[in-house]
């Protein structure tokens, strides 16, 4: 095509249905074209059966068929289609089967999407939106996305994501545990449903409890249903949603089954099922934000993936600027486990001016950059279980932690980084580093070595060292360290630790101080 | 909704007054001779539809013991009686009508002769027609112990017989349909001198007789209740029968006609009494006629050739004022929303657009809804053409629409074999909404057109019925209609629409917002007025809706061409309603839709009429009006039309509907249209309206 505009598809085969969106980049803005929405219920089926059923994957794939009959006449190149699936799909046990019969029914690779990435994506094209149409926000906002298997949060503090959490308790996991609920108690099953989610609230105070948080933005196809019942119009290309429409209206519906509520707002039985879940969620999380209405930027996976395709520039630089919320967010993580600040401080610091150093030697780009970067952040925090084997801790936190726009994968990349900072080095008979692909293996050991070293230079944890010089000379890398204080401990340390850096890289480390000392 | 009957008329009985209002035509001396012998065959070919559908759904009603009274307070029973009250009045005038139009016609020495006024020559001619055309077709069948009554098919003539054999005292009956593959009539040469078929046949009839003497010819015709075909039509007075009980037919016709002085005086007493025992008639459906059977033969007597001088002048369609001659369209549309008129302004401006988008290699997709497409269409044929050029063409074939199927059905399978994405309507849900959408790719990105229409993609009927076309490139308006064929092909759940308003999902409800708002605006001293034009009106909560409209101060001017089950200038009811149907050359076909919006005038038009099987069981859609200059013509049009003093007949508070009084200058609202538009044609596009002031009347000055 030599025409100057762009023209991209995205389909997201969500849990209770398939949804499309066609849209161009055309006069430098985003122009929808389709929008298109197909019922299909795969949630329900991985939900209580585990997996999907034959029947049920043939009519996925022919909506699919449907839909790419629809690209067609648009001409789209194959580039600018992404075919992704959520939670549904990637928690269903046959997944690799009905991925493979998809592929084999409509010649087309879906990709399945993470948790994570799904949640970081919607996230990143929030806040994008929430500036691009400029929304009025306070200093800190929640935001909240649910999905049908998990609700996605995260808390925003000075434009960046400090906190983000998936919680596995979507609209329709909620409907179904209230349908068991309701067998075994004569207790209205709403109170029981909002028993359960005070319980939610309250883990999220101990989190994030330091904040007042001021704010609340929500999004997803769950407040869709709520802003469509209850009229919600744009205003200046903004929504918002009043706390007390929604609490209203929550306190309307709590008693009525979901065949009452098809009946009164004219809506489908899945609309239905998920209406009170999503209603008792808000609620609950409106409560827990100081706001009296929450923000709809109306952000959809579709409109992130769309917005990836049709804008590649853009979206590179918004994702570069996303890692401002990676690092925020370690470093709130870091908090919660009362790290030494000022230790981690200096590692970062001196870990980042290894690696920027280095770049010819070992190659990497920004992405490895940000895990060593969140790695220097969070290597101690196992300390926070026991300084005994605490290395090992962090490992264990760290593999049972999630942060903002980190792949469950590249968390396990961080940690074995962060777990290898101490005496340890990689080796193949640990576990957690083999299940790493060889070339992530590699990865480890070359950002640990760089981390062991910038960790050894605060051995002390007392930040002696002040500055720091680097030169690299041919395989001879000159630590010049500024300080007036005694380095014994470091200058040990070091050079017990560079053996590792010269086995990995082949570079012979040496330090020097510049100063005076007692 | 509790409903008081006195407000409703019913819809049969509504219907037949418009049918009525259509003989007033063919009796109007204004209206060209040959023009009033087509509005004549109109009303015929309408009351045998309506028999077919309505009277029978009556009638089956009635068996299945169905009592439930319509919102006008009249049980089946009840209005089946009325119904056949006022078609046999309706029969008498027909027939009336037709002794004076041949009067008229006599005058001009065009004569249909009848079988004894025929002189020699004639005579001699119709024997060799009748040995040569005629025997070789019939198929006499006696009826007796042996022979039953064979099945007679509906809507044929038919001929019953009454022979004896020589020296015997028995009767014989014997039956012979008058054959259909036939012209009805023939012309004898060199003078304007007609014959009917029948009477060919009532002189040499005796010939397939031989042996036997005619003693009696009734000559009839018959409609039966099991004729009816279950369609959405009759689907309000069936639906409920259909849930409790399994349908009975029982054959029975609904209606018997029978000649009265076809081979004398009278009518054959014998025959009759034989006839109606047979078929199981009963009386009330019995309808004796004192002139020739089946009066749609007056389509093609109307158009014989030659009488152009008794017919409408001939009136060329206009080139659509808003777009130049040899302009692109596609360039036309991308500058400004383009209104069509139709027949005034020709149609071929669709068909070119269909057949631009066919050829452009730029257009990736086609896609539209057909329904009562004409045979040889155009449309159809550039479709194929896009086809099988590689463009993604999506056509909507909607099968349902009346005695078209066949047709339909031969050029589906054409698009189909050219590679064209078929789809045959939605379960349960007719089509009827008329869209286009052509997706073209541009330099600066994809651009849509569309075009929406309140009359179907029909050439042949676009010359007739009064319609609205639009185009335009609007994003929203694109959206919506992409969507809504995501909705037709089965893609896509219904979307949230920007710009239309869909049934039967949306569009009932944003009528009732509609109207409710002009109700808050009149209560608050804001200008409030409604102008609706609609085929039908005939939903009792839109009805519902106008009263309290009309209550609460709100002007409402509707025209309604058929069915009407409001009442209008009812005291304390619906005073502020006024209510004309207007009937004309033309059928007046477009839905639209003003309020007056606190002075805003939101303007919108429609496939919807106002009824449930429109808001209820179809696909329709409504459109907004958003350019400036269209709306005002529209509202123009809409003034226009309700000034009618010429085609309009008003209804008056105790139902009935009358020539609007006039004494001020005549307006013919068709005909002013048609002037309008040939001055605005003339004028520089971008000179002012041409409007036509109607002069005050003589008492104002």
């Amino acid at each position: 095509m030599t025409s100057s505009y762009k023209i991209a598809a995205a389909i997201d085969i969500g849990s209770s249905a398939i949804r499309m969106k066609i849209a161009q980049h055309k006069n430098d803005h985003i122009d929808e074209l389709e929008c298109l929405e197909y019922p299909l219920n795969l949630g329900h089926e991985t939900f209580t059966h585990g997996g999907i059923r034959f029947s049920t994957m043939e009519a996925g794939a022919e909506i699919l068929k449907n839909y790419y009959q629809l690209i067609k006449s648009y001409n789209i190149p194959s580039e600018y289609i992404r075919v992704t699936a959520t939670t549904a799909l990637r928690e269903a046990d046959n997944r690799d089967y009905v991925l493979d019969q998809i592929k084999i029914k409509t010649d087309r690779d879906v990709t399945v999407l993470e948790d994570g990435q799904e949640k970081t994506l919607i996230f990143r094209e929030t806040l994008r939106r929430l500036h691009d149409r400029n929304y009025k926000l306070p200093k800190t906002f929640l935001v909240a996305y649910i999905g049908t298997g998990s609700v996605g949060l995260a808390v925003a503090k000075d434009k960046e994501i400090i906190y983000a959490q998936n919680i596995k308790i979507g609209s329709l996991k909620l409907n179904e545990m209230m349908e068991t609920i309701s067998e075994h108690t004569i207790r209205p099953s709403y109170k029981v449903l909002e028993e359960y989610l005070d319980a939610l609230t309250h883990m999220l105070k101990e989190q994030v409890h330091p904040l007042d948080v001021e704010g609340f933005v929500v999004t997803g196809k769950e407040v869709e249903l709520i802003a469509s019942i209850l009229h919600i119009k744009e205003d200046d290309g903004k929504r918002t949603l009043p706390a007390k429409q929604l609490k209203k209206l929550y306190q309307s519906i709590r008693e009525k089954s979901p065949s009452e509520l098809m009946k009164i707002y004219n809506i489908s039985q899945e609309q239905a099922d998920i209406l009170l879940p999503s209603l008792a969620i808000y609620r609950n999380l409106m409560n827990f934000t100081t706001t009296d209405s929450a923000i709809i930027p109306g952000v959809m996976l579709n409109d992130a993936l769309l917005y990836r395709s049709l804008c590649p520039k853009e979206a590179k630089v918004l994702r570069k600027q996303f890692e401002g919320s990676i690092v925020a967010s370690a470093r709130f993580m870091a908090k919660h486990y009362h790290y030494d600040e000022d230790h981690a401080k200096a590692t970062e610091g001196f870990s980042l001016q290894i690696f920027d150093n280095l770049k010819k030697v070992h190659g990497f780009s920004r992405r490895e950059r940000v895990y060593l970067h969140v790695a220097a952040i969070l290597h101690d925090i196992g300390k926070f279980i026991s300084s005994k084997n605490h290395h090992k801790n962090t490992l264990y936190l760290l593999l049972n932690s999630s942060l903002i726009d980190i792949t469950d994968n590249e968390m396990a990349i961080i940690a074995n980084i962060a777990r290898y900072h101490s005496d340890d080095v990689p080796d193949r008979s640990h576990d957690h580093y083999m299940r790493l692909s060889p070339k992530d293996r590699l990865t480890v050991s070359k950002l640990s070595a760089i981390l062991r070293l910038a960790d050894a230079l605060d051995r002390s944890h007392l930040q002696k060292i002040t500055e720091l010089d680097l030169k690299l000379k041919e395989n001879r890398l000159l630590f010049t360290a500024h300080s007036d204080k005694d380095i014994t401990l470091e200058a040990w340390t070091f050079a017990y630790k560079s053996q590792f850096f010269e086995e990995v890289f082949g570079i012979q480390c040496s330090l020097d101080k510049k100063g005076f000392s007692a | 909704m509790t409903l008081n009957p006195e407000h409703y008329t019913n819809r049969e009985l509504s219907w037949l007054d418009f049918n009525f209002r259509v003989l007033e035509e063919a009796d109007d001396l204004r209206n060209p001779l040959f023009e009033r012998l087509k509005f004549l065959a109109i009303t015929a070919s309408n009351l045998d539809e309506f028999f077919m559908v309505r009277v029978a759904g009556l009638k089956q009603q009635i068996d299945a013991g169905f009592t439930k009274a319509d919102p006008a307070g009249l049980t089946p029973k009840q209005q089946l009686k009325m119904v056949s009250q006022k078609i046999h009045r309706m029969t008498n005038a027909q027939y009336k009508t037709l002794d004076a139009l041949q009067d008229e016609l006599s005058a001009m020495d065009i004569k249909i002769i009848r079988a004894h006024d025929l002189n020699d020559e004639e005579k001699a001619f119709c024997q060799r027609y009748f040995d040569e055309m005629v025997s070789p077709v019939l198929t006499p069948m006696a009826v007796d112990a042996s022979r039953p009554f064979p099945q007679v098919a509906q809507k044929t003539l038919n001929m019953a017989l009454r022979l004896s054999a020589p020296e015997s005292e028995e009767s014989l009956k014997a039956l012979v349909q008058v054959p259909s593959i036939l012209p009805r009539f023939l012309k004898f040469a060199n003078t304007h001198r007609y014959i009917m078929l029948e009477d060919i046949m009532l002189l040499n009839i005796h010939k397939l007789f031989e042996g036997f003497k005619v003693k009696g010819m009734v000559l009839f015709r018959i409609i039966r209740d099991n004729d009816l075909t279950f369609d959405e039509d009759a689907a309000d007075l069936l639906e409920e029968i259909e849930k409790s009980l399994k349908r009975r037919r029982t054959g029975n016709p609904v209606r018997l006609e029978m000649m009265d002085g076809f081979d004398k005086e009278g009518i054959d007493e014998e025959l009759q009494d034989f006839l109606t025992t047979e078929l199981n008639a009963r009386k009330r459906d019995i309808y004796l006629i004192p002139g020739p059977l089946d009066l749609t033969f007056l389509f093609a007597f109307s158009s014989l050739k030659g009488f152009d001088h008794l017919r409408y002048s001939v009136r060329p369609p206009l080139q659509p004022s808003m777009i130049h001659a040899e302009q692109d369209i596609f360039e036309a549309i991308q500058e400004h929303d383009i209104l069509t008129h139709h027949p005034y302004e020709s149609f071929d401006c669709v068909v070119d657009f269909i057949v631009q988008a066919a050829k452009d290699p730029n257009v990736l997709a086609i896609k539209q809804t057909l329904y009562r497409v004409s045979g040889q269409s155009p449309i159809v044929a550039a479709l194929i053409r896009a086809a099988q050029s590689g463009k993604q063409v999506t056509v909507l074939v909607e099968l349902k629409a009346r005695f078209d199927e066949e047709n339909n059905i031969v050029w589906a399978r054409a698009l189909e074999q050219a590679g064209c994405h078929v789809i045959y309507g939605l379960v349960g849900l007719k089509v009827h909404c008329k869209a286009t959408l052509v997706v073209r790719r541009e330099n600066d990105g994809i651009r849509r057109y569309v075009h929406l229409a309140t009359g179907n993609y029909n050439d042949k009927t676009a010359k007739l019925y009064t319609d609205y076309g639009l185009f335009t490139s609007r994003d929203a308006f694109s959206f919506d209609v992409s969507a809504l064929f995501n909705l037709l092909t089965g893609y896509s759940l219904p979307p949230k629409f920007k710009k239309l308003h869909v049934a039967p999902t949306g569009l009932r409800t944003f009528f009732e917002g509609k109207i409710k708002e002009e109700i808050k605006n009149a209560k608050q001293g804001l200008p409030a007025h409604i102008m609706a034009k609609v085929n039908s009106l005939i939903d009792p909560s839109i009805i519902e809706k106008l009263y309290e409209a009309s209550q609460a101060g709100v002007k409402i001017d509707l025209i309604v061409r058929g069915i009407n089950g409001l009442r209008s200038k009812v005291e304390d009811l619906s005073e502020n309603i006024r209510v004309i149907s207007i009937i004309g050359r033309y059928l007046e076909h477009h839905r639209i839709f003003i309020f007056a919006s606190s002075g805003d005038h939101d303007v919108y038009l429609a496939s919807a009429d106002w009824m449930q099987r429109n808001l209820d069981r179809r696909i329709e859609v409504l459109f907004p009006i958003e350019q400036e200059d269209i709306k005002r013509r529209i509202i123009e049009d809409m003034e226009l039309m309700l000034s009618d003093n010429q085609k309009a007949r008003e209804q008056q508070a105790n139902g009935k509907f009358k020539h609007v009084k006039s004494k001020a200058w005549p307006i013919a609202c068709q005909e002013e249209l048609y002037k309008r538009l040939k001055a605005r044609h003339k004028s520089d596009l971008s000179a002012p309206d041409v409007v036509f002031v109607p002069k005050k009347r003589l008492q104002d000055l």
